[in-house]
């Protein structure tokens, strides 16, 4: 089912959660709502949801205008955090729920919830109580739980937050798994970039309630639009130094011109010269000057951290790297770097002759 | 040396309360099961013929002590259900999202921290045959006055109600209380799924609250069971025509009367009393644990 978000707003007295976002979900898709904590990504869900009203804006489904229908009108799977299951139910009860209040017959209503307990793997534990559960398997159920009704739409708010880094992984291939088998469209919440790079198909990168990028995920590595896109995606960290523009020419902190070209418009204009740590070409001719301060082995790789204009930045290199002395230069692997003005995050680009 | 005094220190910390709970409470415990056991004792002289069961043959030949034990009995069985009942959905209305749910919420906790004696005249007041308000509100609905306090046969019915209103309050907060532990989430999750208002009320919120309203029963059976203090304000004594002896009122009747001193015989009762309360709560807390099917109801 295609989900479409026209212009949808929400606002909390005068504080505004959600800001005049539009987006095109895809039939059959995994969809990422990632961004930091208070970005607005859980309150989107909820408005899918219909659990809280929208300010502004339309929800449509298919084409269809769900705004103003009721949550259980809608045909949605929600998974809360917590998972939110039953404590006085059995696993099956629990996984039978949506069916009993409406009222399918039990014969059928149980058949149904064995097939989807397959689906998730829990079909073990159907007369197990919640509390008898892992935090895993308890997500499975509430999964299960989710998806009986056939929805429309399955929606997942922080559905890895609460298990432990293994689980976390796990999981993750397993909402992969189980969407690709039932081909639902689904969007789930997260803060963690990595749970969204590694499995959505496509990632809403928000912040501060307002839409900074829609894209695949390997698109939002390569070619973030603003200075918040990159800082967010990607471990580690994107190297981020402190640069201005003058007589066209990106300048460092220490007075270093670089080779690189831009409009006149933004001559004097503070900027971040940003880049990812493999990236960056170590060697020593050619170049920005920086020096070797600390190497730190991780086995496949190294990290090895360079002072470059009084800067710290990090460089990701497999061995080969080689240098004579500590002294030396860096380029940067296909020109590949983004200029950011540092007001307003803008990413701006080289000017070609 | 100093090794004694570790030993003797915890001792003196709890020795206030200690002393209190012997003297007050573990020494007349026991005095009282020793005298149920002395026939012919008088409490003045502390003479007695023998140790016997004199006592307890003499109470179950006793009429007033067989109505005093259907009395309480009946109404135990009937204030404990209904009051539970009554304040499970008078919880529920206080936990919604209603407009002056802190001043609700302080109004129903009124008649707890008001004197039961003072209240009782009050209700007094509203039982009068002529110009109390329940009659008034009975005339509505065609309902011939009847006279509460007068009529022995209308005695009991008064109590009962007197006494389902005077522990409504406790039973209400307690409930309450177990509500607000119910994690608001499963409400959310059951509305997702479609689920209506009593539907949820059925599935989720009573079998999330049982453990509450089972502990609450057991609080107000082991209460009701000591019915005593409500005959005054409204009959000053067992009723009318002397019809609403209670377990307790018995005890309290034969403790008070001199000639001939009655001591063991109402020692005699409390012993029975204890029992009754005792069998009855285990009882109560062993269905409780038998049908209670989960372990953890705040995650």
């Amino acid at each position: 089912m295609k989900l479409e978000l026209k212009n949808l707003t929400k606002k909390f007295d005068d504080q505004i959660a959600v800001d005049d976002l539009t987006v095109d979900i895809n039939s059959g898709e995994l969809i990422a709502l990632l961004g930091p904590s208070g970005c607005g990504k859980s309150t989107i869900l909820n408005m899918i949801s219909g659990i809280i009203p929208v300010t502004d804006g339309k929800i449509l489904f298919d084409g269809e205008d769900v705004t103003d229908l009721p949550s259980h009108e809608r045909g949605i799977g929600l998974v809360f955090q917590n998972y939110a299951l039953y404590p006085n139910m059995t696993v099956l009860e629990n996984i039978c729920f949506p069916l009993e209040i409406k009222k399918v017959p039990k014969a059928e209503r149980e058949q149904k919830a064995k097939e989807i307990a397959k689906l998730v793997y829990v079909d073990e534990y159907l007369n197990r109580m919640p509390s008898q559960l892992s935090g895993g398997q308890q997500q499975r159920v509430a999964i299960a739980r989710a998806l009986i009704k056939k929805p429309k739409v399955l929606l997942l708010d922080e559905p890895l937050s609460n298990l432990d880094a293994r689980l976390r992984i796990e999981m993750r291939e397993e909402i992969r798994r189980i969407q690709q088998e039932t081909k639902v469209t689904t969007v789930f919440v997260t803060h963690d970039q990595e749970d969204a790079m590694s499995i959505a198909d496509q990632i809403i990168v928000m912040n501060r309630g307002v839409l900074q990028q829609m894209d695949h995920p390997q698109v939002l590595y390569d070619n973030p639009y603003n200075c918040f896109v990159a800082d967010f995606m990607g471990n580690p960290k994107i190297n981020k130094m402190e640069a201005s523009i003058s007589d066209n020419k990106l300048v460092l902190t220490d007075g270093t011109i670089l080779k690189y070209t831009f409009d006149d418009k933004y001559n004097d204009q503070d900027v971040y010269l940003s880049f990812r740590a493999e990236n960056v070409i170590i060697n020593d001719d050619e170049g920005i000057p920086g020096y070797i301060e600390r190497v730190s082995v991780l086995g496949k790789e190294r990290i090895i951290y360079i002072s470059v204009a009084n800067q710290i930045i990090r460089v990701i290199d497999n061995g080969e790297t080689k240098v004579k002395s500590l002294d030396c230069f860096i380029k940067f692997k296909n020109e590949n770097f983004f200029v950011f003005i540092k007001d307003t995050g803008e990413r701006i680009y080289e000017k070609k002759n | 040396m100093k090794r004694r005094i570790e030993k003797i220190e915890p001792i003196l910390f709890i020795a206030p309360a200690l002393i209190g709970i012997i003297v007050f409470t573990l020494y007349p415990f026991i005095n009282v099961i020793i005298m149920a056991f002395k026939e012919d004792y008088n409490f003045l002289t502390t003479e007695f013929t023998k140790f016997g069961l004199k006592n307890f043959e003499i109470i179950f030949n006793d009429p007033y002590f067989i109505q005093a034990m259907k009395n309480s009995f009946m109404y135990v069985l009937i204030v404990v259900p209904v009051s539970t009942a009554i304040s499970v959905i008078i919880a529920n209305l206080l936990n919604q999202n209603i407009r002056f749910k802190a001043f609700l919420q302080t109004s129903y906790f009124l008649p707890m921290v008001t004197s039961i004696t003072a209240v009782g005249m009050a209700w007094k007041f509203m039982f009068n045959y002529q110009n109390g308000i329940i009659n008034y509100v009975l005339s509505f609905f065609g309902v011939d006055a009847i006279n509460w306090l007068q009529n022995p046969n209308y005695n009991f019915l008064a109590l009962v109600i007197y006494g389902i209103w005077s522990i409504l309050p406790f039973t209400i907060i307690v409930l309450l209380s177990g509500l607000q532990n119910i994690n608001p989430l499963y409400y959310t999750a059951a509305k997702v799924d479609g689920a209506k208002a009593f539907k949820i009320f059925q599935r989720i919120t009573l079998p999330l609250l049982a453990p509450t309203i089972g502990l609450v029963m057991v609080i107000n059976t082991i209460s009701t069971f000591k019915v005593f203090n409500e005959l005054f304000p409204l009959f000053q004594g067992p009723g009318i025509a002397y019809n609403l002896f209670t377990v307790v009122y018995y005890i309290y009747y034969h403790f008070r009367s001199l000639t001939p001193p009655k001591y063991g015989i109402a020692a005699a009762a409390a012993i029975i009393l204890f029992f009754m309360i005792l069998i009855f709560t285990s009882l109560q807390i062993y269905i409780q644990k038998k049908g209670s099917v989960y372990k953890d109801g705040k995650n």
